[in-house]
């Protein structure tokens, strides 16, 4: 039998006891033109070496114990994989709480590779006294760098908002050295930032739903071949997982595509990510 | 006013515990020297009155009544005055007993559990404030207090990917207490 994926990039998306995101990143980055296989984060690490790049999905790793990423952070797994992405510049895409192993294991905002220099603290709780603790809903994000800062965005036009949504209860991206933030803006690190539908960035719940500093919903590596992003591209990868009640470009599609079952299966906007992760995965192989 | 610390452990295992202290002996390297590690959550409670007896029967009433901290069947809780406990490294048989206390670093306020006593349960006034945060228990073999001490600081902190588990500066404060 011919090998469907033959000649595609390959990429492992690492599986933690606790991930369930897995089979529909897996599928997205299968829909963008990617080989991906799940990999489990007991086998042995060496095994690992042998794929172009890597996606640590969503979910609860280790049931969030202690807090959000950190024990999966230790796991001999990570360290491999730090190694592939720091020493020969492999691509690695973490998701919610792939982003947060990514910035517990200190490759965002990688500054000083290794070392931990920010956190994804508990959602903050909005000025009304409400308890924000998990979020699940749809946000808005604005594509804030500039063309060619990040491979993992590469095929996103700048300034481009999409909607895409978010679930998490730690996802505020914050740190107490104020330095870090000057050198994200400096060195255009902040890929994505929480906005409204017609792009305006302003730190409101409604707008920023965890409080995030700078509305930071995702960042990059210096290098630009790493991306930690909270909100889940996975989920807004087919346009039939689009809410028809948008009221944006995106909802207007969704509601023409109803009824018509191919038309439910073309591209949602967070098939971008996973179309430069499959660009960035080739400049690799290459 | 009088302070109070209440401490709420599990009774059955607790996992969030067993995985933190594998993951410290087996990743980070102190399998000879983490002997136990423990976890409760932690509340400070301002309580208004200037006996401590009365503070201390209130605190077990907050305890045991409001269901608030404690739920008797499956945990366990101790009360005592922030004065009665070591303050540093203790010794306990022959091995360093280190409280690290986890609070988030924007504030530990508990309000939401300040506003169901004092408003929702009729403690009104007598409650003036409470803190939360994890409290986690290490028994070390260690040299010394100062070398004791050290570990249960590398322990928590975590500046590196292979440093530390049980606090991140970016969010959280920490103290040995």
């Amino acid at each position: 039998m011919e090998d469907s994926t033959r000649g595609r990039p390959r990429v492992a998306l690492i599986q933690f006891p606790g991930s369930n995101c897995e089979w529909e990143s897996q599928r997205a980055a299968q829909a963008a033109g990617i080989a991906c296989d799940i990999f489990r984060w007991n086998r042995d690490p060496a095994a690992l070496t042998e794929y172009d790049g890597y996606i640590i999905g969503g979910g609860f790793s280790y049931q969030d114990r202690v807090r959000a990423g950190v024990i999966a952070t230790k796991e001999p797994i990570v360290t491999t994989m730090f190694e592939q992405v720091t020493e020969y510049g492999k691509p690695v895409l973490g998701i919610c709480n792939g982003a947060q192993v990514l910035v517990e294991a200190g490759l965002i905002p990688g500054l000083e590779p290794g070392m931990v220099q920010m956190a994804l603290a508990p959602n903050y709780p909005d000025p009304g006294g409400r308890i924000s603790d998990f979020c699940c809903r749809w946000v808005y994000l604005k594509h804030s760098c500039q063309p060619g800062r990040c491979a993992l965005s590469s095929q996103m036009p700048p300034n481009y908002v999409w909607p895409v949504p978010i679930a998490h209860g730690e996802g505020r991206f914050t740190t107490r050295d104020p330095q870090i933030i000057a050198q994200l803006h400096a060195n255009d690190k902040i890929v994505f930032q929480y906005c409204d539908a017609n792009g305006r960035i302003a730190d409101t719940p409604e707008i920023n739903p965890n409080g995030a500093t700078e509305n930071i919903a995702g960042l990059c590596n210096p290098a630009g071949n790493v991306l930690a992003m909270m909100p889940h591209p996975e989920r807004a990868s087919f346009l039939y997982q689009i809410p028809s009640e948008l009221t944006n470009e995106w909802g207007q599609r969704k509601r023409q595509a109803w009824g018509e079952v191919e038309a439910m299966q073309q591209p949602g906007p967070g098939r971008l990510i996973f179309e430069s992760l499959r660009e960035a995965l080739l400049v690799a192989v290459s | 006013m009088q302070t109070l610390e209440l401490l709420v452990s599990l009774k059955i295992p607790d996992v969030t515990a067993l995985t933190a202290a594998s993951s410290i002996r087996r990743r980070l390297g102190y399998d000879e020297v983490l002997k136990e590690l423990r976890r409760s959550d932690y509340y400070s409670l301002d309580l208004n009155t200037t006996d401590p007896q009365v503070a201390n029967e209130l605190a077990h009433e907050l305890a045991e009544k409001t269901n608030l901290f404690v739920n008797p069947n499956k945990h366990s809780y101790e009360v005592r005055f922030p004065q009665d406990r070591g303050g540093r490294p203790t010794l306990e048989d022959g091995l360093w007993r280190v409280e690290v206390l986890v609070t988030d670093a924007e504030g530990a306020q508990a309000n939401d559990i300040q506003q169901a006593l004092t408003q929702r349960l009729g403690y009104g006034e007598q409650v003036a404030a409470v803190r939360r945060g994890i409290l986690w228990t290490l028994l070390l073999a260690a040299a010394s207090a100062e070398e004791a001490r050290k570990i249960a600081e590398e322990i928590t902190v975590t500046t590196a990917r292979d440093q530390g588990i049980l606090a991140n500066p970016h969010f959280q404060a920490w103290e040995i207490i």
